[in-house]
Order: C-alpha cells, then sequence, then structure tokens
C-alpha cells in the first residue's frame, strides 16, 4: 500500500510538467482592442393594424440613446441601412384598442443567428419603458450583464415652485412628483427594493427623515430628533440606515433601523460628519468629516472602528458614493469656484478628474456601475446629466429649465 | 514473541493494478529525465537545394586572341584538339568537362598564331563545348525543380498570390484569421484571451471549437465572428488534407513579454 501511495505522489509531482509544454503549441492572434460592434436599427413595422410612425421614430431615438451610452456600440440610425453592420435589431408593433404589443429581435449578421427576442405587451404610455427593457436585453445578450436602462432616477426639482422629490426614468422621459407638500424636501435616496425612498423633508418646520413607498404612497416619519436628520441612506441589504444627526449638539452620523430606532453612534468627536455612504458589501462607510480642518473623505468599519482618511489632494471633498462593484468611489471637490466630480480608489489610488465645465455635484452610480448621474450648472439652471464611469458621454437628460438636483438612480 | 506480517495477495485485478501504476511511474520518470530520444512531429522538412554553377563561356569561344599578345608556345601541342567529334558524345559530367575544356582550352591558347587552320578547329571544339554545357546546366536545374515541385507538403498555397504571410497553411491561416480579428476585436475587459481549435476540411470549411473562454462574452463573441468572416474566403489544405491547429486570440499587447 505504501507503494502505491508512493507512486501516486510520484505521478502527481510530475503531471505539470508534461501538461506545461500545451503552451508550445498556440498561434497566436491579435488585433488593437478600439473597435465598436456596429449595430444597425431596422425601421419599427407593423406587424398588423394600423402603421404608427410615431412609434417608429421614438422606438429608433430610444435604442439609439440606451445602446450609444455604452460606448461598446456604434449605433446606426435607420436611414443609413442594415448593410456591413455586425448586429442588426429589428422591431414590429401592433396597435389596438388595448395597447400596444412590441416585438424586438437582435440578429448577428456575421454568425447569422438570432441573439434574442422579445414580446412585450402593455398601454400605450409603456412603450418607452418596454423599449428600455429590451435595451436591458440586448447589453444581457452581449456582456451576461443586467443593463440600468429600466431604472428610475429620484432627484429634487423646483419644477412646481418649491424644492420637491420626482421621478423619471433613466432618460429623462417621463417625470412624476413624488412628493407635494410645498415645503423643501432634499436628499432622496432609494432603499435597495427600488420600491421605496427615504428623504428629509422640512414640511413639519423641522428638517426629518421620511420613509416614503413610490406606489403606494404610504409615508412615515422614521427621525424626527431635535435638530438635523438628514442625509440617510440605505445599507445594501435594506435593514439598517446611516443617517446625519444633530441631536447631540454636533453633527454625527448614527445607524438607525427601517423604523428609525438608533442602533449606534459611529462617529464621536467635535467636528462636522456628514455624507455617509455604504461599501457595496455592507462592512464599510465613506464619509465626510473636518477633523483637519477641510472636508475630507474618510473611511471606518461600519461599526465605527478602523477609521483611516480616504482623500489627500483638494481642500474640500464632498458626497462620496461607492460604485456596485466596490472598486471606485465618486465625490464632488470644490476648486476654481465651483465643484468637479472625482473618482478614486478605495485605497486612496488614481484620483481621476471626470468633470471639467461648469460646477458639477452630487454623483451617483447606475446599479451596474457603468455609469454616473450628477447635477451641474454647466448649461445655466442646475440640471442632471449622465456620463459613463470614465467620464466620457455627459449628457443632459432632465428637460426642465427649473433646477434639477441631488439625483439618485434606483437599484434593479 | 515476534509477530510476523503477513504478506496479503491482493489478486490478479490488484497485481495489474499495481504493474500498470509500476510502468507508468517508469515511463515518467524516463520522460521527465529526458532520456526519451526527442520527437519533433512539426519540424520542417528538409529541402536540399544544388548549389547551381551558371556555365561560364569559354573565354576563346567566339573571339579569337590577337596572335600578338599570344605568348610563345612549343609547336608540338595539337593532339588535343584532335578530341572525338561532338556526335558521338555522351553528355559529359560536370569534372570531366571541366578538365576537358580546360586541357583543350590550353593547347588552343598555345596553337594561336603559328597555325591557323588548328585555331579555327578548337575554337569550334569551345564553343561546342560551351553550348553542351550549358544544355546540362539547364536539364540539371530543371530536374532540380522538378524534385522541389514533387515534395509538395508545405511548399507555396494553392491559388496563392503572393500576398499571404508565410509560404505554409498555419501562417495563411494566421494571417486570414488576424485580418478578420482586427476588423470584428471588442472586448469590455482589459486582458481577454480565447483558446480555441480550429479545424479546416479539405473543403476548405472552417470549424471552431473552444477550449478556454475569456469570461467576456463580448470578446468572446468577437472571436467566434472573426473565425466565421475568415472561413468565408477561405482556400482548402493544400494536398487535399485537413488542418487543425490551437490558435490563441488577444488584443494587441496583452502577454507579450
Amino acid at each position: 500500500m505504501r507503494i502505491l501511495v508512493l507512486l501516486f505522489s510520484m505521478l502527481l509531482l510530475l503531471t505539470p510538467t508534461l501538461s506545461g509544454s500545451a503552451e508550445e503549441g498556440y498561434i497566436d492572434i491579435t488585433a488593437p482592442a478600439s473597435r465598436k460592434l456596429q449595430l444597425a436599427i431596422a425601421p419599427a413595422t407593423a406587424l398588423s393594424g394600423p402603421v404608427a410612425p410615431e412609434i417608429a421614430r421614438e422606438l429608433a431615438e430610444l435604442f439609439q440613446f440606451d445602446l450609444g451610452l455604452l460606448g461598446t456600440i456604434a449605433v446606426a440610425a435607420p436611414a443609413a441601412g442594415v448593410a456591413g453592420s455586425d448586429l442588426v435589431l429589428k422591431s414590429g408593433y401592433v396597435v389596438s384598442a388595448s395597447g400596444v404589443t412590441l416585438e424586438c429581435r437582435l440578429y448577428d449578421q456575421i454568425l447569422n443567428r438570432e441573439l434574442t427576442a422579445k414580446r412585450y405587451t402593455g398601454g400605450a404610455r409603456d412603450l418607452r419603458r418596454m423599449g428600455h427593457a429590451f435595451a436591458d436585453e440586448v447589453l444581457r445578450a452581449l456582456t451576461g450583464q443586467k443593463g440600468p436602462f429600466t431604472g428610475k432616477i429620484a432627484f429634487v426639482s423646483k419644477r412646481s415652485g418649491n424644492k420637491e422629490i420626482f421621478v423619471m426614468d433613466y432618460d429623462g422621459h417621463n417625470p412624476q412628483k413624488v412628493t407635494n407638500n410645498g415645503s423643501i424636501n432634499l436628499k432622496p435616496d432609494f432603499a435597495p427594493s427600488g420600491k421605496e425612498i427615504i428623504y428629509t423633508s422640512y414640511k413639519k418646520g423641522n428638517p426629518d427623515l421620511y420613509r416614503r413607498e413610490l406606489y403606494t404612497g404610504l409615508e412615515a416619519r422614521i427621525s424626527s430628533r431635535p435638530g438635523l436628520n438628514a442625509m440617510g441612506s440605505f445599507s445594501p441589504d435594506g435593514s439598517r440606515i446611516a443617517a446625519v444627526l444633530t441631536k447631540d449638539g454636533n453633527s454625527e452620523i448614527y445607524l438607525l433601523s427601517k423604523q428609525g430606532e438608533e442602533l449606534a453612534r459611529l462617529t464621536r468627536n467635535s467636528a462636522i460628519e456628514v455624507s455617509p455612504a455604504w461599501s457595496p458589501d455592507g462592512s464599510k462607510i465613506v464619509f465626510v468629516s473636518d477633523r483637519l480642518g477641510k472636508p475630507q473623505l474618510f473611511i471606518m468599519e461600519s461599526d465605527g472602528s478602523n477609521l483611516r482618511r480616504l482623500s489627500t489632494s483638494g481642500a474640500y471633498n464632498v458626497t462620496p458614493r461607492w460604485s456596485p462593484k466596490g472598486d471606485r468611489i465618486v465625490y464632488a471637490r470644490q476648486g476654481g469656484g465651483g465643484f468637479e466630480i472625482y473618482s478614486i480608489n478605495p485605497d486612496g489610488s488614481n484620483d481621476t478628474q471626470l468633470t471639467t465645465l461648469g460646477s458639477n455635484e452630487h454623483p451617483r452610480w447606475s446599479p451596474d456601475g457603468r455609469f454616473i448621474v450628477f447635477s451641474s450648472t454647466r448649461d445655466g439652471a442646475e440640471g442632471i446629466y449622465l456620463m459613463r464611469a470614465d467620464g466620457s458621454a455627459q449628457t443632459r437628460i432632465s428637460r426642465s429649465k427649473a433646477h434639477d438636483s441631488h439625483p439618485t438612480w434606483a437599484p434593479n | 514473541m515476534i509477530r510476523r506480517r503477513k504478506g496479503r495477495y491482493p489478486g490478479p485485478g490488484g497485481m495489474f493494478a499495481l504493474s500498470f501504476v509500476v510502468h507508468l511511474a517508469i515511463f515518467l520518470f524516463i520522460a521527465r529525465s529526458q532520456l526519451l530520444p526527442e520527437f519533433h512531429p512539426d519540424e520542417t522538412p528538409v529541402t536540399y537545394v544544388d548549389m547551381v554553377t551558371l556555365p561560364v563561356a569559354s573565354p576563346q569561344s567566339g573571339t579569337p586572341a590577337p596572335a600578338e599578345e599570344s605568348p610563345p608556345t612549343p609547336p608540338a601541342a595539337a593532339a588535343p584538339a584532335q578530341t572525338p567529334p561532338p556526335a558521338a558524345m555522351n553528355l559529359p559530367q560536370t569534372k570531366p568537362q571541366a578538365k576537358t575544356q580546360n586541357k583543350a582550352q590550353e593547347p588552343a591558347a598555345k596553337e594561336t598564331g603559328p597555325k591557323p587552320a588548328a585555331v579555327d578547329d578548337g575554337r569550334e571544339f569551345s564553343e561546342r563545348m560551351a553550348k553542351l554545357e550549358r544544355l546540362a546546366e539547364e536539364k540539371r536545374q530543371a530536374e532540380v525543380l522538378e524534385r522541389l515541385r514533387n515534395k509538395g507538403g508545405r511548399v507555396g498555397m494553392p491559388g496563392g498570390t503572393g500576398t499571404e504571410a508565410g509560404s505554409d497553411y498555419s501562417s495563411y491561416l494566421q494571417s486570414r484569421l488576424k485580418d478578420a480579428f482586427s476588423q470584428l476585436m471588442v472586448s469590455q475587459t482589459k486582458s481577454p484571451e480565447v483558446i480555441a481549435t480550429i479545424s479546416v476540411g479539405s473543403d476548405g470549411r472552417i470549424t471552431y471549437r473552444v477550449e478556454k473562454n475569456s469570461g467576456d462574452p463580448l470578446f468572446d463573441d468577437a472571436v467566434a465572428r472573426a473565425v466565421t468572416l475568415a472561413g468565408r474566403t477561405l482556400k482548402p489544405p493544400p494536398g487535399g488534407g485537413t488542418y487543425k491547429r490551437m490558435f490563441r486570440f488577444r488584443p494587441e499587447g496583452v502577454g507579450v513579454r
């Protein structure tokens, strides 16, 4: 038996030596990595029933905007034809008295196969949602990852005269008012389910923290402690809320339950601590503190221990947010008369400026980490903008001339 | 009391297994110690090419040397000029030809001047010899070319235009795949790599099996598209055979040491 074990061990030792020689037999094929997938959008056609050119036009614009934002796909307009493209997106619709049925298909012209096909049915006002759902499906078919295009963005707007909370599609369409109390409502944040938001409202005079169900409109005041109750941020599992309270005389970060009960006080010093944001695994919190004289970014464990400084450049760094993948933290830095958005690794390295035009603040990540939504004054009044995580493709999405700010993207 | 351990006979199956493991271990030991002769399945076949010395015309042929320039020579040296008539000659061998030529040239040179008739005979002989040498060389070169053609295998491409990278089928296929991959490369990760076995049938049809994907679906699909695109205009392997090799696809500069 010992001999067998010995021989078997020899066999195991020799195996890597023999298999390593397979490396030699490859022929290398390399190419520059600068190309985009060429996708052509065929004009949407009526599968039956009346022809509706406005549907075809709206779908074409929607697909061009959604898929063009990705950066890895070059989208050709329907007028350009489908010849020479790698992929073709075809769609057809049926308009009936009960609503709209939409059929979409994605073909690979080179591999000569259908990659995905979906049929959606809904009311006429659901057409854009159906289109965004298929854009998500295209991304899933090509990359295996869930897209952010059906996600909603909550934001603060003065379009009704007061600072109210609104929700809109990610591309700025279909804005809907969430609060309507005629007061000041600030800093919305989505629960991980995407069905609830928390926000600060002055509607009772004091800046209190509220939790609201989006679809039922049910609302609860979860923190009305003396002083400020603000900047609530749901933990990734949705069970806790990190918030800023001044009930003890100074701005400190506390952990609250979903119902508003105080679970823990995380910071304890004479400086101002604000803007808590969770790491995606819920183990850490990044926040802003002026304990060194100026507002800077710090990271601590979610129990308040192991505090360390994150940002070392810039005199005024605020509103940090951790990326869904955990690899970057985006924040705003003051300088030159306004704010610019920066992105940094959680270890403090690779601090990169992403914006240069106007004053840009309140950055938040899309649920897949591909995009950042933020508010900017580059076109005059403050509006909501989108960009890719590397700062490219900066695009205005809010369509109102009124002040829109504090955007936050709903989780998928 | 001394206790003796009794060996247990494992039976024929056990003995067979033990024998197999022992033989395998010995084989692996020999393989690791590099005692086995080396085997090179892909070694390029050796092609023997004869170095051809092109025929050089005799300095005397067709250009009679002036009498005054010829050195004084002993008079009795006309015998070599009377060599066997050309009609009766067999195809001369290279070295004997050279010797014969030298021998023929020597007397021819010696006889210039004093004996004009002998000079004419020598010139005619030299020209005839040069012609024969030229014919022999042409024949020999034709034979060498024919031998090269008959070797087949990795010599040239059927229908090749001379623009392919390299002269063997691997280089040809690599060139076609690289062209297609350059047109279609897409990735969303930093250093994706796909390893695939690519086969080309005798009808030129390409098949593709992924051995290791990159984990980046965009890149994996780009490789599949490149193989498909390259396969549309592919010429079959030479000699009516099939071709199968492993290829590694990656962005330029990735993994280059």
